[in-house]
């Protein structure tokens, strides 16, 4: 199975709530294969992701002829996607406020434009930052907040 | 320092960590750390980086709890350096250069030094020409040293090797060098031991006690010898000559096996790592005798090992020896037979301590050892039973003497010219008709006598500068000595003649 198979899915991850919760839905997925009477995959995906990501999920099976397979291999497939989804690279924005969902949107858009379709945003919220952000990735750290700016403007 | 967040903001990089045992942190992020470079954590801890990984760095935390993980790290674009000045003289410090005793006042020296400095090439060296006096004559006399040597001191626990290093102290200290006595994971009590002693005998202002106690994070105590030899490098650059005492690189080698156990790096013999000679090396490769700004000036330094039951072929010993300039093996044998100091002359090196010798003491140490042998031989054959000649006899109760001569108290040094002088008398057959107490009491009223009259003192130091060799020394001494005695109340057994000499 190949790794860039889950490449549409992650593109459609914005953030690591998002990314956490995939990760806690598959777990109960897996779990319910095992089930005497067994619910069709595509109703189990559609009861537990908002309907984009179901639907890509849906697509991906498909593809792979996998909505009919036994549930060790399917077990196998959403296994390898819950690994897919914990590598992927956080850019980690701390900013002043709660963002709205086009902002989150045009901010993981642009991310992923950049760091590549991976790259999921994880948000934690500093009002004291007033406004601006503080941008960590892969080891780099950004601080352009608007309270920086005046501490510096204050210190000078 | 600055704050944590100027530290990320100045640096533009953060890392994060992931996990972290004792005195050990892995950490993910800050692609540019270097080796050796300053780290700060979020919750105040300060730590080095020791080493670069592909995915994350390993830093050496100077904290005794672990720090937590997820924690975020900065890096500080600063080598680890630490304050050297002639204002830590008479102070017992840790590494950092802070005084153990918080409560006393004290200003930092504002000069900092970096603690793993590449030590000097060839063309910074000098060939060890000058002697140097540890006060004990024993070892003056049999292992001479010189100024710039690297000496291993070995032997078991409590066979009085912490007391040979202080009586080389106290001389060094009273002949105007400085000493730096590195005490590495001590009790607290022999700490305050230490600065007790050498408080006692008025020379603590020229010694500097760097300790670190055996609660400290294991990180402190590794580093604890590395911080101490920049101080001496330091002070060799001011233009001074410098002894330095490790105390011990057993402990040093034990707690460095634990920081590399955990950083999981693979064990080697004992679990040591592989690079433990490496990190004994570096360090005593920074001792040597230099060429430094001011003219030659000298590190003496003196590791101490510990062996267990007298194994002198333990992994640590074995290195050490390997890369010092000689040993001092105290043994454990000759200390259960009352010999003080316990050093065996026969297991002890110097390798270059010969060079620096007079002829003078040349011939004496000539003397001496070849007796010695003799000496031991026909002591192994009299457990025979055999009936011993006049000769034999004689050789018995000669190098009994000798042995006698050799005994000193821990807190009692003498000087060179002094050592000759007793040597000369005692080969001359001065004490040949009286028992060993008498030579131990007479040697000490010598000792008392050179210490407290200057005019004593300097016709012995005449008569040593003049002997060339040991049969001038004899010569002058059957003529000078007489009168020089009976100032003091020493009379000749009546035998002047050596015997000794002619064996």
């Amino acid at each position: 199975m190949d790794a860039s198979l889950f490449t549409p899915f992650l593109t459609q991850l914005r953030t690591t709530a998002e990314a956490n919760n995939v990760v806690e839905q598959i777990d109960e997925i897996t779990n319910m294969f095992y089930k005497d009477n067994q619910i069709p995959i595509s109703k189990l995906l559609s009861d537990r992701f908002p309907s984009d990501l179901s639907s890509t999920l849906e697509i991906i099976l498909k593809n792979n002829n996998l909505t009919e397979g036994n549930p060790t291999v399917l077990k196998t497939f959403f296994e390898r996607l819950q690994t897919a989804v914990r590598s992927c690279d956080v850019l980690s924005l701390t900013l002043a406020h709660n963002p709205t969902q086009t902002l989150l949107n045009n901010l993981s858009t642009y991310a992923k434009q950049t760091f590549g379709n991976k790259t999921i945003l994880e948000i934690n919220l500093d009002p004291t930052l007033i406004a601006g952000a503080i941008v960590t990735f892969q080891g780099n750290y950004l601080d352009a907040s608007i309270k920086r700016k005046l501490e510096e403007y204050f210190t000078k | 320092m600055a704050k944590f967040t100027d530290y990320l903001q100045s640096t533009g990089e953060i890392g994060y960590v992931n996990e972290a045992v004792s005195s050990l942190a892995y950490v993910s992020g800050l692609p540019g750390a270097k080796v050796n470079e300053v780290i700060l954590f979020e919750s105040g801890e300060s730590g080095i980086v020791d080493s670069l990984e592909e995915d994350y760095i390993q830093v050496l935390v100077f904290a005794k709890k672990p720090v937590k993980t997820e924690t975020k790290v900065a890096r500080t674009n600063q080598i680890f350096t630490i304050p050297v000045g002639s204002e830590y003289l008479s102070q017992i410090i840790d590494p950092f250069g802070n005084l153990l005793d918080k409560f006393k006042p004290f200003k930092k020296p504002t000069t900092y030094a970096e603690i793993n400095q590449i030590p000097g090439g060839i063309n910074k060296r000098k060939r060890i020409s000058k002697a140097f006096d540890t006060g004990v004559t024993l070892v003056d006399m049999l292992i001479t040293l010189g100024k710039g040597q690297r000496q291993l001191i070995i032997g078991d626990r409590k066979t009085g090797k912490t007391n040979f290093l202080y009586q080389t102290v106290m001389t060094q200290a009273q002949q105007g060098n400085l000493c730096i006595y590195v005490a590495i994971g001590k009790k607290r009590t022999d700490i305050k031991a230490i600065e007790r002693f050498f408080a006692e005998n008025k020379i603590l202002d020229k010694v500097i006690v760097v300790a670190s106690t055996s609660d400290d994070p294991t990180s402190i105590i590794y580093l604890t010898p590395y911080c101490a030899m920049t101080m001496a490098e330091y002070f060799r650059d001011q233009g001074q000559d410098v002894v330095i005492v490790l105390d011990d690189l057993s402990t040093h080698a034990k707690f460095y096996r634990e920081i590399a156990l955990l950083a999981r790096r693979f064990p080697g013999r004992n679990s040591y790592p592989a690079d433990i000679f490496y990190a004994h090396a570096k360090l005593l490769e920074r001792a040597g005798n230099f060429i430094a700004n001011k003219g030659e000036y000298s590190i003496t330094c003196f590791p101490v090992v510990e062996t267990v039951e007298g194994d002198l072929t333990g992994y640590i010993p074995t290195n050490l020896i390997s890369m010092t300039d000689g040993h001092i093996y105290f043994d454990i044998e000759m200390f259960s037979k009352g010999r003080r100091p316990a050093i065996n002359p026969f297991l002890s090196v110097s390798r270059v301590g010969r060079q620096t010798q007079s002829n003078l003491k040349r011939s004496i140490n000539r003397e001496i050892l070849s007796f010695l042998s003799l000496h031991d031989r026909m002591e192994k054959f009299s457990h025979f039973g055999a009936e011993a000649t006049t000769n034999i006899k004689d050789i018995l109760s000669t190098g009994e003497r000798i042995s006698t001569f050799f005994d000193q108290e821990p807190e009692r040094v003498y000087s060179i010219s002094m050592q000759i002088f007793i040597f000369g008398l005692l080969w001359s057959g001065f004490w040949n008709n009286k028992d060993y107490n008498q030579l131990k009491i007479d040697i000490k009223k010598i000792r008392e006598m050179y210490l407290s009259n200057p005019t004593f003192r300097q016709t012995t130091d005449k008569i040593t500068e003049k002997a060339e060799s040991l049969n001038d020394l004899l010569t002058i001494l059957t003529q000078e000595s007489p009168r020089l005695l009976q100032t003091i109340g020493l009379t000749s057994s009546g035998n002047s003649q050596t015997q000794n000499s002619k064996t």
